[in-house]
């Protein structure tokens, strides 16, 4: 019987804002564009939280071969879909950490040690990491990518989870500190809330 | 956060006044809102003279912009990204000391001020802004049940009541203004209901529409002409009514007793001053004195007496005599008959009324002076002038005895009630009348004036200034407006608050004799006025029980 893991990659490389990660799970199974993830340290270390800020499927030379070839069967396409693992490279932002019970919304003190297993977060966990807003600070800062887009899914995945708790309200503070965030900027706000509407956290 | 909070203190300065952000709805407060800003144990007390919709971005105030948004989301930027600033005027500041609640409360507090202070300092940023509440008013305005102070009305939004000082009301000069039909008249009614009603002073109601003394009919639209009731029918012990003229009725009700005009009462300052009314010439003046130097106080009846002709005892014998232009003399008699042959002038009154009338005063009861059918510019001009300079020379006498050590007791104070005061005070007769002068020097002798005018811009610009206490209803012209503001602080912010004044029954207290400007809802000039009058006079005066009510349901305003 196969041992089931759940931990879905391990981390290959790592910065003091985000680090690497190769995933193992087939490709219907990799955690969603900016849900949340945590990679517990162990040994008195934080625990460090993220968000998947990118998804890089990787080709190999089977794939290119199936894919530039003609008159090959469904079935030969759903087996490279379905079996074959390859190589996914997932992108983390670190957006806090966990010490001694106490969630703080700072990039970590340092880069976990390469190899470590990523876990996704369950709602229990996401709800606890995320019942203060701060950490959306560090979220709207991350470079290289539409924040609108990271916001507006994240808060959409993260408002679901609350809601699965008991808090309702928990996307209405969320975006008003969001828009608080953006106070001086108003046309990335707006940017932003359009995003954000079209996610339907409200829902 | 305090439930009573509108905003909070964001910015300003003692030049330019404090600024707050809202937390309320911009329709919540109104310009001219009386507001308080907490500050520990310090308030001030100020005036909103702005209200201002802002926006974090002016992308946020575009409504297509907005109506991207899912209505939740739009709600929550539009509550964030808009808002509502006002500017406050600064009107007066007091250590209240700290609540008994407070850890900081010091029962022997000294810093604690027993009266309001103007204002010499700003309230730091975040400082709570709230509305006024009714101890506020009553803190910084007086108590409505005080016997010294009359509730005039309310404020516009909680409806607190306000009430003025009338000691101090009736200490300098005052004025009542607004524009026709803005309720002038039921305000001054009531105010001199106040005055009468405090035992403050006496008043001389110079009435020249017969509207004080007596009921007369509304003339307010939709008020079918009711009976309003005037000031002799419900305080009758302390008003006498006296008429022009021999043998007139007020609206169809006997006056107390009537004013008859001795020829020798008049003089050719009294002439010179109706200078437009009888269309008389500059050299007018020459001829005027000329008589009065001739025959003195007789001067009036021995010219007009005067035949025409060349011979003794004729106009040209007496122009030529004392090098007079006979045909200005001859021009000035003619034009004179018009005041000579007037049914109230008298070779000598069986009755001395001015006499009557002072005594009236000196005790405390208010006289109201009828014209009855006189409703001439000229009668007017004419009577209230020789009446008031009597009355004044009176009050001029009786005080010098008094300061001198002769008199027993200071004069009581009188107030002298003008109705179109700008034709009394406009700038060409100032300086002629009787008035100006109360107005400019007869303080220190307890006489002062209640100008009640609709074009106060009309009125000498000495006399605006001199005038303490201002109530004013809405203005339309800027000119009227500046003249009501003028040598007020704060004309800038006040001149907008009363340019937009509701027609009728809201007005703006100004000057001397209040604490701090502010605009109010005017009480109703109707039974419940009176019963509450009349119910407080009780108490203090012991009027009975069964208040005639012949009227009912003639509130008006």
């Amino acid at each position: 019987m196969e041992e089931k893991i759940s931990y879905i990659g391990r981390m290959l490389s790592a910065n003091s804002r985000e680090c690497v990660i190769s995933s193992l799970t087939p490709q219907q199974s990799i955690p969603a564009f900016g849900s949340m993830l945590r990679i517990p340290t162990g040994s008195g270390q934080p625990e460090i939280y993220g968000v998947v800020t990118d998804i890089t499927l990787e080709e190999d030379g089977f794939l290119r071969q199936i894919a530039s070839s003609a008159g090959i069967s469904e079935e030969v396409i759903r087996d490279a879909q379905e079996n074959r693992n390859v190589p996914i490279i997932i992108r983390m932002a670190f957006i806090g950490y966990m010490e001694e019970d106490r969630v703080l919304h700072l990039l970590p003190p340092r880069p976990p040690v390469t190899l470590t297993e990523i876990y996704p977060c369950t709602p229990g966990e996401i709800c606890g990491f995320t019942r203060k807003l701060g950490y959306l600070r560090l979220l709207m800062n991350i470079s290289n990518l539409p924040a609108g887009e990271l916001l507006a899914i994240h808060l959409r995945n993260t408002a679901r989870a609350h809601v699965q708790l008991g808090d309702n309200d928990w996307a209405q503070r969320a975006v008003a500190e969001v828009m608080d965030l953006y106070a001086d900027a108003p046309n990335a706000l707006i940017a932003v809330l359009g995003a954000i509407g079209d996610a339907d956290i409200f829902e | 956060m305090d439930n009573n909070q509108i905003g909070y203190i964001t910015g300003g300065s003692l030049k330019e006044g404090f600024i707050a952000r809202l937390t309320v709805p911009p329709e919540t407060v109104q310009e001219g809102s009386f507001v308080v800003v907490e500050n520990g144990p310090r308030v001030f007390y100020g005036l909103v003279t702005n209200i201002k919709l802002c926006a974090s971005d002016p992308a946020f105030t575009n409504s297509f912009t907005m109506a991207r948004f899912p209505a939740s989301i739009r709600e929550q930027l539009a509550g964030r990204t808009l808002y509502t600033e006002v500017e406050i005027m600064p009107a007066l500041m007091q250590n209240i000391g700290y609540s008994p609640e407070s850890p900081e409360y010091d029962p022997f507090d000294a810093g604690v001020d027993p009266n309001p202070l103007p204002v010499k300092m700003v309230p730091p940023h975040h400082s709570p802004l709230r509305s006024a509440e009714a101890c506020d008013v009553a803190n910084i305005f007086g108590s409505p049940n005080d016997p010294k102070h009359f509730e005039i009305g309310s404020t516009r939004e909680q409806g607190h009541p306000v009430a003025i000082n009338m000691e101090k009301f009736v200490e300098r000069s005052s004025g009542i203004f607004g524009s026709t039909g803005t309720g002038k008249s039921y305000l001054t009614r009531m105010i001199l209901a106040g005055l009468i009603r405090s035992k403050l002073a006496s008043a001389l109601i110079f009435d020249m529409h017969n509207e004080y003394a007596f009921s007369t009919a509304s003339v307010d639209s939709g008020s079918g002409g009711k009976q309003v009731p005037g000031l002799k029918q419900k305080l009758p012990d302390r008003v006498k009514v006296c008429a022009l003229g021999r043998g007139n009725r007020i609206n169809g009700m006997q006056p107390d007793f009537d004013l008859m005009i001795e020829y020798s009462d008049v003089t050719p300052a009294d002439v010179q001053m109706l200078t437009r009314e009888l269309n008389l010439r500059e050299t007018t003046a020459t001829t005027l004195f000329a008589l009065e130097r001739s025959f003195k106080e007789k001067w009036l009846r021995t010219f007009m007496e005067m035949k025409p002709g060349s011979e003794f005892g004729t106009v040209e014998e007496w122009a030529d005599a004392n090098n007079i232009n006979v045909a200005a003399a001859e021009s000035l008699q003619s034009k004179l008959n018009r005041l000579y042959h007037s049914d109230y002038m008298i070779e000598k009154t069986p009755h001395n009324v001015v006499s009557q009338i002072i005594n009236a005063l000196e005790n405390g009861i208010s006289v109201i002076l009828s014209f009855g059918k006189y409703q001439t510019d000229l009668d007017y001009l004419l009577v209230a002038n020789i009446l008031t300079r009597k009355v004044r020379a009176e009050w001029e006498r009786r005080s010098e005895e008094y300061f001198s050590g002769k008199g027993f007791s200071k004069p009581t104070p009188l107030v002298v009630a003008i109705e179109e005061a700008h034709k009394l005070l406009n700038r060409e007769m100032a300086s002629q009348t009787a008035f100006s002068l109360i107005a400019r020097e007869m303080r220190k002798y307890s006489v002062t004036l209640l100008v009640i005018d609709q074009r106060p811009s009309q009125i000498d610009d000495e006399i605006m200034s001199q005038l303490g206490t201002r109530v004013s209803g809405w203005l339309g012209d800027e000119l009227d407006i500046a003249a009501v503001l003028s040598g007020l602080s704060g004309r800038d912010s006040l001149r907008g608050m009363l340019s937009r004044l509701q027609p009728k029954q809201e007005v703006l207290l100004l000057g001397y004799g209040v604490p701090m400007p502010l605009p109010i809802r005017s009480r109703l000039y109707d039974i419940e006025f009176w019963n509450r009058l009349l119910k407080n006079d009780k108490k203090i005066l012991d009027i009975p029980e069964n208040i005639p009510d012949e009227e009912d349901d003639w509130m008006t305003n």
